[in-house]
């Protein structure tokens, strides 16, 4: 059963250069238990999508179209005080690690019980035990609640930020970069933790990364973004080992791999649309080395190929059956 | 919060304090022209009494020594005889003292609830009608020079309308006592308070806005609305507490800048404390009793600044725990 | 192509100052300001300072002096002009010297760091300590009055705030990629303060110019109203002192409302002028305004 539904959601913001669409008509679902990897480079629109799910798009952006259907409901519909009793409760989020991402002046503890509390969770010896509960989950000693923010590194920080998550058991967690700008050995560390997390709790979850080799480790399905739209969708293994879009291939080529035959990498030549001046036809057309005419002048429609879902000319010839 | 933080605050005072002796002193004796000449401006005085005050003011030693003198005397709390009043200048200033933190106490008060309250709403409502309202009022209040307030409300209320005392501190010659004589001091006050107030008040609507507005857009604000927390408690939990420390440092660094008000609104209505004293002093050409009021008002802010760093030591985690990052 | 880049920043920066709405009307009257006084020569009636008929002492306006008549018979409207020469004057080269040292200071002590800068500091802060006023009334007392005099006093009390502003900004500065780039091709000090930072804080010493602008016209209606002016050129402060001084202000409201109003306006304008200005510079705006 699919948790949440994303139908053609559309996000411009209005500038006093014209409108740019951070998000193009974007499609995917993602079923419990299950974990979206959604993937591309900075500015290709990953995180406004992440944001839209939780109603923070405020102007000068605005979701000008499309649905976003949670556990059967249309959240576009919901009021700001439905809007709240979703986060947190129902949808929560883990953001990249920032310097003041917990509020210096409060305790850890109370940072993390507040999210039951808003919930309407009124007893406290509950709360507190929920707490020490998570904590230990995260790796952290229970005691430590007491402490402030700033006596924490930056790796604690973000399993408290975990914690402060998971603690209302969501029916989805938004992970954006959870684990970028940390380091190497704490991003391994953290990895493992969500893993453990997925294992045990059933995690559905949302990943958003800009690193391969984490959506690769940690995603079911993945989704490509690029210019706004989704270039590609498919199940993790089939779109490493075989995938379709050019963008896709480009973007895996550009990437070193561990194990296997030692190759070139490969850069992607050009630079991304800007998205105030739109080409015409496909988004990726300037620099894919495939493109043919109409790649330049018109908008590929989606397609589904061998369980791949993407835009791209290059397979609506043998089109068997797009949205 | 450490003793060590209060002692590194206390000792830091402490230099600025001597400093400060230093500076009294030399602004006094390093000005061009001869010091004595120069406090004593009336050509009446014959030459005799010159060198005589000059000997008896220690000015024909050589400057160390003379400072030293300055210094000695300054520790037994006397800071040498006013030309106009005819009195130590310590007694002359002592006098003074509760009539000016009557009034500037009462301002800073009304001006610091009010102010705050404000800034808060405008910060909190950013970019809104209401913003900008309290904005282009507080800006333009805090262009008007206190002096102007004063001269305003005095031509207003005082004159024309007859509502409010034309200056003093109360009635002369009244013989009130007792509740009626603290209303009549409090009539006296309204317009000096007034004038200062409506200064104060829009430097702490724009602090308090743009703490706010930073508050705001800090990172933790987002993670308490994703958390699902409700509008009123992100105001007071999270923003409001946050928002109120930088205003705690700025309140310090801004106490030397906010002397100059106390000084406008005393003069304009007469009321007799220091700021009016240091007016006079000036008027009357009255060195002794001017380098006495310049390191009262000195004094007063490395005082207040003391106590400034106290408090916000006892507010802010970050400094009442000790300040080391544990990275574990 | 640098240079293309450079232009239209620069004329994004106008069309956002133009659509600020402080900007556009702090700039109307700032103008307006500098006509009166670069005119002043034409527009007054009479010369400011020339002592009238002794028979028109205290005129209420009417068709001779536009604005009335002082205790001296002297022209309120002809001194009022010339008044915006005096508090303009003041108020660009004290703004001009504050920043400029201040600026010196800032990049010195933020960029040479260690003990330079702790020295630096602590006499920035212990001049912020010192109470501003009073010390502007101390000095301006035993030094005497005159315009240069006004200018010095006000300066010594400025320049560290605007010190401390450029520190900061050359601290972050310092962190930054171009910087450590030119140091690794072996760049000298000097050229590193001059060629790679002093640009970069051109636009907060604009902002900080500005904000002292403001202040010192502030000061010097402040120092002049309590008699430190110079006695020989007229500012709208030295007005409001003889006229507090006379006891006639309850009779003559158009000898107290004409400098009260310029005072209130040139500085409103060039408060206005700094906020439009603070906020185009804050990282954000650009975004949020959709340039």
């Amino acid at each position: 059963m699919a948790i949440l539904e994303v139908k053609d959601l559309c996000v411009d913001y209005e500038t006093k250069k014209g409108t740019a669409r951070a998000v193009n008509h974007v499609n995917f679902s993602i079923n419990k238990g299950e974990t979206l990897g959604l993937i591309g480079e900075s500015g290709c629109g990953k995180t406004t999508t992440a944001m839209s799910l939780l109603g923070f798009v405020s102007p000068p952006g605005r979701i000008t179209g499309g649905s976003v259907i949670f556990k059967g409901e249309d959240i576009r519909n919901y009021n700001d005080e439905q809007m709240r009793k979703l986060r947190g409760a129902s949808i929560s989020i883990v953001r990249q690690e920032a310097q003041n991402a917990l509020n210096p002046v409060l305790r850890v503890g109370d940072q993390i019980g507040e999210v039951l509390r808003e919930h309407g969770e009124k007893n406290n010896k509950l709360i507190e035990e929920r707490i020490d509960y998570q904590l230990e989950m995260v790796g952290i000693s229970p005691k430590r609640k007491k402490s402030y923010p700033f006596e924490f590194s930056g790796g604690m920080r973000q399993r408290v930020m975990i914690a402060l998550a998971a603690i209302a058991e969501p029916d989805l967690m938004i992970l954006d970069e959870p684990i970028t700008g940390l380091d190497v050995i704490v991003q391994r560390q953290l990895i493992n933790l969500l893993a453990e997390l997925r294992a045990k709790m059933g995690l559905t979850a949302l990943l958003i990364s800009h690193d391969l080799s984490v959506i690769a480790e940690m995603s079911d399905r993945v989704a490509v973004m690029y210019g706004g739209y989704i270039a590609e969708e498919a199940d993790v293994v089939s779109l490493y080992k075989n995938s379709k879009h050019p963008y896709s291939s480009a973007l895996i080529e550009s990437y070193p791999r561990i194990r296997g035959e030692k190759k070139t990498l490969k850069s992607i030549p050009g630079a991304p649309p800007k998205l105030l001046t739109p080409p015409d036809g496909c988004m990726f057309a300037d620099r894919c080395q495939k493109a043919k005419d109409i790649c330049f002048k018109q908008v590929p429609e989606s397609v589904v190929v061998d369980g791949h879902r993407l835009r791209c000319h290059l397979y609506s010839g043998n089109s068997k059956g797009g949205v | 919060m450490g003793i060590n933080y209060i002692v590194k605050k206390l000792i830091a005072s402490l230099l600025t304090l001597f400093a400060i002796t230093f500076v009294n002193f030399a602004i006094f004796r390093l000005a061009p022209g001869d010091p004595v000449r120069m406090m004593f401006r009336d050509p009446r005085i014959s030459i005799e009494t010159i060198e005589k005050m000059r000997v008896e003011y220690g000015l024909d030693k050589p400057m160390v020594g003379q400072y030293f003198s300055y210094m000695k005397n300054l520790c037994k709390g006397d800071l040498g005889i006013s030309f106009w009043q005819k009195k130590p200048v310590e007694e002359v200033i002592a006098e003074r003292i509760p009539r000016t933190l009557l009034l500037i106490g009462t301002s800073l008060i009304i001006a610091v609830i009010l102010g705050t309250l404000l800034g808060a709403i405008a910060g909190w409502k950013g970019g809104s009608k209401t913003d900008s309202a309290i904005m282009s009022i507080s800006m333009t209040l805090y262009s008007v020079p206190s002096f102007a307030f004063g001269i305003l409300l005095m031509l207003a209320f005082a004159y024309h309308l007859a509502i409010f005392p034309l200056g003093g501190i109360e009635t002369p010659a009244s013989g009130y006592h007792g509740f009626r004589k603290a209303m009549d001091v409090a009539h006296h006050m309204v317009l000096p308070a007034f004038s200062i107030v409506l200064w104060y008040i829009g430097q702490y609507i724009i602090i308090t806005r743009s703490s706010m507005k930073e508050v705001l857009s800090q990172p933790y604000i987002m993670t308490a609305r994703s958390k699902g927390v409700r509008e009123k408690k992100i105001l007071t939990r999270h923003a409001l507490r946050n928002a109120f420390l930088p205003l705690i440092t700025i309140t310090g660094v801004n106490i030397a800048f906010m002397t100059g008000g106390i000084i406008e609104a005393e003069t304009v209505f007469s009321w007799p404390g220091l700021g009016r004293l240091f007016y006079d002093a000036v008027m009357k050409r009255d060195y002794p009793l001017l380098q006495g009021c310049f390191l009262v008002f000195s004094v007063a802010v490395i005082v207040l600044n003391f106590v400034v760093d106290i408090i916000y030591g006892k507010v802010d985690p970050r400094v009442k725990i000790g300040g080391k990052a544990a990275d574990a | 192509m640098r240079d293309s880049y450079k232009l239209t920043k620069i004329k994004d920066f106008f069309a956002m100052f133009f659509s600020h709405r402080m900007g556009k009307w702090g700039f109307i009257i700032f103008c307006f300001f500098i006509f009166i006084a670069l005119f002043a020569p034409l527009l007054r009636t009479v010369a400011p300072d020339a002592s009238g008929d002794v028979s028109r002492i205290l005129q209420s306006p009417d068709k001779i002096s536009w604005l009335g008549t002082d205790d001296l018979a002297r022209d309120i409207w002809s001194q009022v002009i010339y008044g915006s020469r005096v508090s303009l004057t003041i108020g660009f080269v004290t703004a001009f010297i504050t920043v400029i040292s201040g600026t010196f200071v800032g990049i010195v002590a933020g960029f040479k760091g260690g003990k330079v800068d702790e020295i630096l500091m602590r006499i920035v802060d212990f001049f912020m300590m010192l109470p501003h006023l009073p010390l502007m009334i101390v000095l301006a007392a035993v030094m005497g009055a005159s315009i240069w005099n006004i200018v010095i006093v006000i300066s010594i009390v400025s320049w560290p705030s605007t010190a401390r502003l450029v520190r900061s900004q050359v601290l972050s500065l310092k962190e930054s990629a171009f910087v450590e780039a030119a140091r690794c091709l072996g760049a000298g000090d000097a050229t590193m303060m001059t060629k790679e930072i002093l640009p970069n804080v051109i636009p907060v010493m604009f902002a900080q110019a500005v904000l002292m602008v403001t202040e010192t016209i502030y000061s010097e209606s402040v120092l002049s109203f309590l008699g430190l002016g110079d006695p020989t050129k007229i500012s709208w402060g030295t007005m409001l002192h003889f006229c507090f001084e006379s006891g006639a202000m309850s009779r003559s409201p158009w000898w107290v409302f004409p400098p009260v109003i310029c005072i209130v306006a040139l500085i409103i304008s060039f408060s206005f002028l700094g906020t439009s200005i603070s906020d185009i510079l804050t990282p954000g705006y650009k975004e949020t305004m959709g340039y």
